[in-house]
């Protein structure tokens, strides 16, 4: 870990298919002063297209809450195209994966990606997120030394 | 039908007496060889297998070795003239036998254990059979289970989300009262498609006259919400001479959910909603037809619509319950369906049932 980075957001994503879910985090994080700028999805692809912009027009810091079950492509089907993307980009990506499962199975595929930093329940408690992005960046995201 | 046994023995004169003896209570099969045998139990499948340990070419022990690796469900017996232990050990200790008889036989002793033998098999198969249909149930389950968390975890987790940004923002309380609304009936659909799928599997089918015209009426005034109504053209053609006789249970389920999905997914891009509704006869065949003009369900989807749990819309209108229930209570009903779409088109159904008779309604 580097101790001295404690870097925000420059770039928040919600992704989930339910609309409702969406919301209910937009609003949480709001309200524990997380005003970074949002993107919004419904679909997984949404968000892997997003990712796939020029480097010049891609946020460097990006802070994706990512929904578990989701038809088409789980949350877990997007960690590992995520892997799959190029160091640079993986390197600003930080994906929480937000879920209502309480499924020891899920929570521990969850916590063993590598393409994820923790597992998050819902309703998604913002301060959690709020204390998460006090500690430490993870060694290799956001600019920091791998 | 009488169970089959199959009698391998060397010495003509055996065989013949056990023919003789049995035929009328079982189908005897005879063999005097191994060989031959082991052919007969491919071909027949026998209830029990008796077998002479003195064969030429294989003992009757390796015979039964031999069958019960392939056919575990033949009751073995292995029959010896030999006063001697060695067989008869050697085939308990391969578990291969389930009786060792001793020549000279007792006909009367011979018939009883014939009887348990068939006993035993039946009763071996019924084992099999709930086994199969246990190993289903738990299948069904561990995926219910899996379910819990998210379908009906997930819209309790959204009611407990919208408590508590209720709290911070009251002023938005009769927006987000209605969202909570929402939850709480996505959550309610969920259990009673749980109930009416366990009630489908539990329930033999009530035959009765269907009254078409009032069933679908009630079908339209349950499936499509009342604020749609007026918004959907209903086409209706019921083959005005048919008595249909079914069970109004499973019938009402299969077009409801039907119903449902298409005032659900109807296309934001068409000027107008269509709903067609065909019913025609065929000898004892009945065909419905349902199709809308909705957003239609593109190709790579089409094989799975049926799978339980499978979801397509990313809006999350559906739980994947809806057309796994549809196609389990057609099977119930020994009826068919199929589906046709094109995306952003149509989606039609074709549902096929048998048409029961009066004689089946009962009281």
């Amino acid at each position: 870990m580097d101790t001295k980075a404690k870097l925000e957001a420059d770039c928040l994503i919600l992704l989930d298919d339910v609309p409702l879910h969406n919301l209910i985090a937009d609003k949480m994080l709001g309200y524990n002063n997380l005003l970074m700028p949002r993107q919004i999805f419904s679909e997984g692809q949404e968000l892997l297209d997003f990712l796939q912009k020029p480097a010049d027009e891609l946020p460097k810091r990006i802070l994706m809450l990512v929904d578990l079950m989701m038809p088409e492509m789980s949350g877990l089907d997007i960690a590992e195209h995520v892997l799959e993307l190029p160091h640079e980009v993986q390197s600003r990506c930080r994906m929480f994966i937000v879920s209502s499962t309480i499924d020891d199975r899920d929570i521990e595929a969850i916590e063993q990606h590598p393409a994820v930093e923790c597992f998050l329940n819902k309703p998604l408690d913002a301060s959690r997120v709020s204390d998460i992005l006090q500690q430490p960046v993870p060694n290799g995201k956001w600019g920091t030394a791998a | 039908m009488k169970p089959k046994i199959v009698y391998v023995d060397d010495e003509w004169p055996n065989l013949n007496a056990f023919k003789a003896m049995f035929r009328h209570d079982y189908d005897v099969i005879l063999a005097d060889s191994a060989e031959l045998a082991l052919s007969l139990v491919q071909q027949h499948k026998p209830t029990v297998l008796l077998a002479d340990q003195r064969l030429p070419n294989m003992t009757g022990v390796e015979l039964l070795e031999l069958v019960q690796a392939t056919h575990p469900n033949t009751v073995r017996i292995l029959v010896t003239g030999y006063d001697e232990n060695r067989p008869l050990i050697d085939g308990i200790n391969k578990g291969s036998i389930f009786y060792y008889l001793q020549k000279p036989w007792n006909n009367h002793q011979l018939s009883a254990l014939l009887l348990r033998a068939s006993q035993h098999s039946y009763n071996q198969n019924l084992i099999q059979n709930q086994n199969t249909e246990l190993l289903k149930l738990v299948d069904e389950l561990e995926r219910f289970v899996y379910s819990i968390s998210h379908d009906i975890r997930a819209p309790l987790m959204s009611v407990l989300g919208l408590i508590q940004i209720t709290r911070l923002e009251p002023e938005s309380a009769p927006r987000y009262l209605d969202y909570m609304e929402q939850s709480v009936h996505k959550l309610d659909t969920f259990i009673r498609s749980v109930i009416d799928h366990y009630k489908n599997l539990r329930t033999e089918n009530t035959v009765r006259l269907i009254d078409l015209k009032a069933l679908f009426a009630l079908v339209i005034e349950t499936q499509i919400p009342q604020t749609m109504r007026p918004e959907v053209n209903i086409k209706m053609d019921i083959d005005p001479t048919l008595n249909l006789y079914s069970d109004e249970f499973r019938l009402n389920l299969v077009l409801g959910n039907l119903v449902n999905n298409a005032a659900k997914y109807y296309a934001t891009n068409q000027p107008y909603k269509q709903l067609d509704i065909k019913v025609r006869a065929e000898g004892n065949l009945v065909t419905f037809v349902i199709e809308d003009n909705g957003r239609g369900i593109a190709d790579k989807h089409l094989g799975s619509i049926f799978n339980i749990f499978y979801r397509i819309a990313a809006d999350n209108a559906g739980s994947g319950l809806g057309l796994y229930l549809v196609k389990e209570t057609l099977n119930k009903m020994d009826g068919t369906i199929n589906v046709a779409s094109v995306l952003g088109q149509f989606t039609r159904f074709t549902i096929t049932i048998p048409n029961g008779h009066e004689s089946q309604v009962r009281g």
